[in-house]
């Protein structure tokens, strides 16, 4: 027992002793030893690496422990029996090299079950430095590290901050929101369309930490019918269970999913399989739909659980300035011409426009006024023809709507089918009532009627012929 | 116009779409880079989009989506994936894809929501029509 002991002891300090950060997974993929060298290069103490599970996944992380147990995680292939090679990620603290080599060590028990993997990570190398029959195990492991930071790149835009605006509407909506957050409940943002509601509902899931949110899928109700609700929905809890992750659904356009979607999503709400959160957005409200018999009043209200109602931008027109600079600043952000602000009279046409398409259309004023801008700021003459148009408009009382005469204008058109009819057919008034798909008597008629019986008004070849 | 543009290497996917799509009134039209395929969506904004995914585009896919729903947060994109590449749905689906197909023998599902999807794209007027509509009073 003692000589057991030393030995186990000895195999511990043989670890300790090394320069390479050293971990053991068991088949449960749970941490059961790791040295000195991980902890260091990991920054997290053994006590919370210890028992830990690692799952092989992207973008599931919610703690800094659950970044670096996935990002330690060996591929599948290791777990069964298959010793592999590759590149381990791990975002880490300051000054570390955030790439190790890493080498996958099955180790199987005597009837061949693999019983654990033992990981050794060498300093960090690249793709080019690994052996080439790892190829393809490199590739995977490449592929799996650029989810990651692909993950955490596209929930970069979704922060609070973002959604600028001092006015008290925009002051109430960034409280619900970090409240929606902070709840996890289900939440529908409704608005109209424009008002960003798909940003603020990513932005309730990317939370406080967007890089480390859990799994979301956004699924666009308009298009989406029952069966395909069903296996998009099941394949995406298959994967979110398979790394013990809360999944977020976030259904787009809520109140256009039709009444099969909203059946079998709500036949899905209630088995006993389903953990995720669901977030909506919508034009209208949910429940004022189910009051009129157009939407499952079930689903109604277990979506509105929280309600944030986003304000139309002619509702909180103050904020108007500000959102035109941080949407330019956004188009400075991306590089080239480098424009410092508006002019008072850009500012001043922009202000007084109706904005019927709200933010988004704001959005695309900008982006056009800063592609035409000569100077370092956007003046009026940089801003697109409709939004001058819609200022020298108002600046005139509207014309009024020109009555016509129904009878007439149809005859007009009748006129004019009639004679196309007549060309094609070259002259041929059988043939152009066919294509009419009236009888001949009545075509007859109709060019008696309207005046269309003499020559010049009936065919002509394009190109006469000159008389010999 | 009811039209999907497909950007791909080769023609391997627009062939199997076209067949997937017989009847629906839906005209596929080829690209085979981006740029072209961005063109293309620019002069017909009301086109659903179907990207090839590749193990080397991967980054420039993710960022593409990223783009066309800047412009357009109604845009219609499928994403065209090799099985290996399936580990990148998720991610694909939350930057903004619809679909992601994995097999051009299966794109059922994703003929089923183009056409749902298009359905209310009109078709193309002829010039005629158009003359006419140009006539009728009280338009926009």
């Amino acid at each position: 027992m003692a000589r057991t002991r030393t030995a186990a002891h000895q195999l511990v300090r043989f670890f300790e002793d090394s320069a390479c950060p050293v971990y053991l997974l068991d088949d449960q993929r749970r941490i059961v030893f790791g040295n000195t060298a991980l902890t260091e290069w990991v920054g997290l103490p053994l006590e919370q690496l210890m028992g830990a599970r690692c799952d092989y996944c992207a973008g599931d992380d919610q703690t800094r422990q659950r970044v670096v147990t996935s990002a330690l995680c060996p591929p599948p292939e290791a777990f069964q029996g298959a010793r592999s090679t590759g590149r381990i990620y791990c975002p880490l603290p300051a000054g570390a090299p955030p790439h190790r080599r890493a080498e996958f060590l099955p180790v199987a028990t005597a009837a061949a079950d693999t019983c654990g993997v033992l990981a050794i990570l060498s300093p960090s190398a690249t793709p080019e430095t690994d052996e080439r029959g790892q190829a393809d195990s490199v590739s995977v492991h490449a592929l799996h590290e650029l989810l990651q930071k692909l993950t955490a790149e596209l929930r970069r835009p979704y922060c609070l901050d973002r959604l600028a605006g001092s006015s008290a509407a925009m002051a109430r909506v960034r409280e619900q929101i970090q409240l929606a957050t902070s709840s996890q409940a289900h939440t529908v943002v409704l608005g109209p369309p424009g008002s960003h509601r798909e940003q603020v509902a990513r932005t309730i899931h990317a939370g406080s930490q967007p890089s480390a949110a859990e799994p979301l899928l956004p699924l666009s109700c308009p298009m989406m019918d029952a069966e395909l609700l069903r296996t998009t929905v099941q394949a995406f809890q298959r994967r979110c269970d398979a790394s013990d992750a809360t999944p977020t659904i976030l259904l787009l356009d809520a109140d256009q999913l039709a009444m099969e979607g909203q059946m079998e999503l709500l036949s899905w709400l209630r088995s006993a399989t389903c953990r995720a959160r669901l977030l909506a957005t919508a034009r209208q409200s949910l429940i004022t739909l189910a009051e009129q018999k157009q939407y499952s009043r079930e689903l109604a209200f277990r979506l509105s659980t929280l309600v944030i109602e986003l304000p139309s931008l002619a509702e909180r027109r103050e904020d108007l300035p500000l959102l035109c600079q941080q949407l330019l600043e956004e188009h400075n952000a991306r590089g080239g011409q480098q424009l410092s602000g508006f002019t008072a009279e850009a500012l001043e046409a922009l202000t007084s426009l109706p904005w019927l398409g709200n933010v988004r259309e704001l959005a695309d004023v900008v982006r056009d006024a800063c592609a035409r801008a000569a100077g370092t700021r956007i003046t009026l003459q940089d801003l697109p023809d409709r939004v001058r148009t819609v200022n020298q408009t108002a600046a005139h009382p509207a014309r009024q709507d020109e009555p016509i005469v129904l009878d007439q204008f149809l005859a007009e058109i009748e006129r004019e089918v009639i004679q196309r009819a007549l060309r094609r057919a070259r002259g041929n008034k059988a043939q152009a009532a066919r294509l009419l798909g009236v009888p001949r008597p009545r075509l007859l008629r109709r060019l008696t009627q309207l005046g269309l019986t003499e020559p010049r008004l009936t065919w002509r070849p394009s190109e006469p012929e000159e008389d010999s | 116009m009811r039209q999907l543009i497909v950007c791909e290497k080769t023609n391997r996917w627009a062939v199997a779409l076209r067949w997937a799509l017989h009847g629906s009134g839906t005209r596929v039209y080829e690209t085979r880079s981006w740029p072209d395929c961005w063109q293309a969506w620019r002069n017909a904004p009301d086109s659903a989009l179907a990207l090839q995914l590749r193990r080397d585009n991967v980054t420039d896919l993710v960022r593409h989506l990223t783009c066309v729903r800047e412009q357009a947060p109604q845009a219609l994109i499928a994403v065209l994936a090799e099985r290996e590449m399936r580990a990148c749905e998720w991610l694909l689906r939350e930057a903004g894809a619809l679909h992601v197909a994995c097999s051009p023998g299966d794109l059922g599902p994703l003929a089923r929501l183009l056409v749902r999807a298009l359905r209310d794209v009109p078709p193309a007027a002829s010039p005629e029509g158009l003359a006419l509509r140009a006539r009728l009073p009280w338009g926009d």
